[in-house]
């Protein structure tokens, strides 16, 4: 298997370090899924593989860092800018109108498209920011909190969606959630970041906190392939 | 009469400044920085007065040392609501005390309040017509990175990685703009200009350049009305152009009170009808 992502020992936070010692990769066909207590560092290491954020340490490989979408924690809520669903879609750049229609339709956005975002609910949002990020078709996706706000129709209809998108474009997918009853259906690999080791990590300054970030494999497995 | 015909293309240059701008402004909800620019612009006047440069170099170097100010202040980690009244309230009071002290001109402090259109230069027009120019081209060039910026500065870098610099960029923009047109049209004409008609179109607007649109014309309506105005009743161009600023503001508002009330009440109607048929 190709992979997608790999991480090693890398150290994310601002001044000070939020997560250290962070090792794992992620292959084509694979949802790795991020797990943690609020406040633990899941969206700076998001940000970290991004890009936005530099790492303190270590190393992020991307066999193509081009290829990648992502879909941020945000709230649509823009006050005094008039943007309408379509519009919004029309920011960022589709492979195709095929591969746009395809996933509005798939999403259920095609009936939502001349809305304003501010007259639509948080979980019509979440699809819509989903979408943008799957307009280049990436090979790899970073999503944040992809299911919050999503009812339990539309949350099984997202994982159904990401296991089909990760099989047909042999893509892989690092999300962020705390839907762990979903997560057990869907990952393949989940990466727990643990609540106490990290505040023992932040009371003892620079001492490693090694074996604080569990990386395992659940019992349900997928594919039949190994991992990487 | 060449001074009305040169102070009337000023402010019709300025109106089309303020369409884009003014969005801008109210896009990122800042028009706090631009208020506070308008006071901290004070100190562009003293820099001339002193350094003997033109204005236009002073307001420009007061624009980029303010937003590069904010720029690193935000950086260190502190908040924008703390650091825009310190430059804008610090840099007025040294002002202040610099003019009373050492500029015996009682004059000039009207001319940067109020300011006096009637006494721009063609080169002030040819500014404001570059600098307008300048802006297009930047909107049009970015305008996608600044909207998605709005929403996620994460996403608008996955889309431009080379901007990564695209807050101060637009703080950048709105400093030109904001000192530019002070140095002209004065702080109260420079404010009103670049959020009354911003704050005018975005009810009827359905995308972000209709709004930028519609904030251009209000503008330039505001703007033409105003300059007729001043003529009419022998008044200083500024108060007049804000005065009709505020009344296309307040005709806005009473047709968007008179459709809503218009809609109510055909809903109304229509709802009693169904209930007697319904009987």
């Amino acid at each position: 298997m190709i992979k997608q992502l790999e991480v090693q020992q890398l150290s994310v936070g601002y001044e000070h370090p939020l997560l250290e010692d962070i090792s794992f990769c992620v292959a084509s066909h694979e949802i790795l899924v991020v797990v943690g207590a609020n406040g633990i560092g899941k969206s700076t290491l998001v940000q970290t593989l991004l890009g936005w954020l530099q790492p303190l340490a270590g190393r992020i490989v991307f066999p193509d860092p081009k290829n990648l979408g992502f879909m941020p924690q945000i709230r649509p809520q823009r006050p005094h800018l008039p943007l309408s669903v379509a519009g919004f879609l029309d920011l960022v750049p589709w492979i195709s109108s095929s591969w746009r229609e395809k996933i509005e339709q798939e999403l259920g956005i095609a009936p939502l498209r001349t809305l304003l975002l501010q007259e639509l609910s948080y979980g019509q949002w979440q699809r819509v920011n989903f979408a943008q990020s799957l307009a280049s078709q990436p090979g790899l996706l970073l999503l944040d909190e992809p299911t919050q706000g999503l009812d339990i129709e539309w949350q099984k209809r997202f994982y159904i969606f990401l296991r089909s998108y990760v099989s047909e474009h042999e893509a892989s997918v690092c999300c962020v959630s705390h839907d762990t009853v979903a997560i057990s259906g869907s990952a393949d690999k989940i990466l727990c970041l643990d609540h106490q080791s990290a505040e023992q990590h932040h009371l003892c300054g620079t001492q490693k906190s090694a074996g604080s970030f569990i990386l395992y494999h659940h019992e349900h497995v997928h594919r039949s392939e190994g991992s990487c | 009469m060449l001074i009305f015909w040169k102070a009337a293309l000023y402010i019709c240059l300025l109106s089309l400044l303020a369409g884009p701008v003014g969005s801008l402004i109210l896009w990122r909800r800042m028009t706090f920085l631009g208020e506070s620019l308008a006071h901290a612009s004070l100190m562009g006047f003293i820099l001339q007065y002193f350094l003997g440069w033109p204005l236009v170099v002073c307001m420009l170097l007061l624009s980029l040392i303010y937003c590069s100010l904010l720029e690193m202040l935000q950086q260190k980690g502190l908040e924008r609501s703390d650091i825009l009244p310190l430059l804008a309230y610090g840099l007025m009071g040294v002002s202040l005390l610099v003019i009373e002290k050492y500029v015996s001109k009682p004059s000039l402090m009207n001319r940067i309040l109020l300011g006096d259109v009637l006494l721009v230069s063609w080169q002030d027009c040819a500014v404001v017509a570059g600098l307008m120019l300048f802006i297009i081209l930047i909107f049009w060039r970015y305008y996608r990175s600044f909207v998605l910026y709005l929403f996620s500065p994460e996403l608008a870098f996955l889309h431009q990685p080379q901007l990564i610099r695209m807050s101060f960029l637009m703080n950048i923009l709105i400093g030109l703009s904001v000192t530019m047109t002070v140095q002209g049209a004065g702080m109260l004409l420079a404010m009103a200009l670049l959020t009354i008609p911003a704050i005018t179109a975005y009810p009827w607007s359905r995308t972000p350049w209709s709004m930028i649109l519609m904030s251009t014309g209000c503008a330039l309506c505001g703007s033409l009305a105003g300059f007729q105005l001043s003529l009419l009743i022998d008044a200083s161009v500024g108060s007049c152009v804000i005065v009709c600023l505020l009344l296309l503001y307040l005709l806005s508002q009473s047709i968007l009170l008179l459709r809503t009330y218009t809609i109510k009440a055909s809903a109304r109607s229509l709802s009693s009808t169904n209930r007697g048929i319904g009987r």
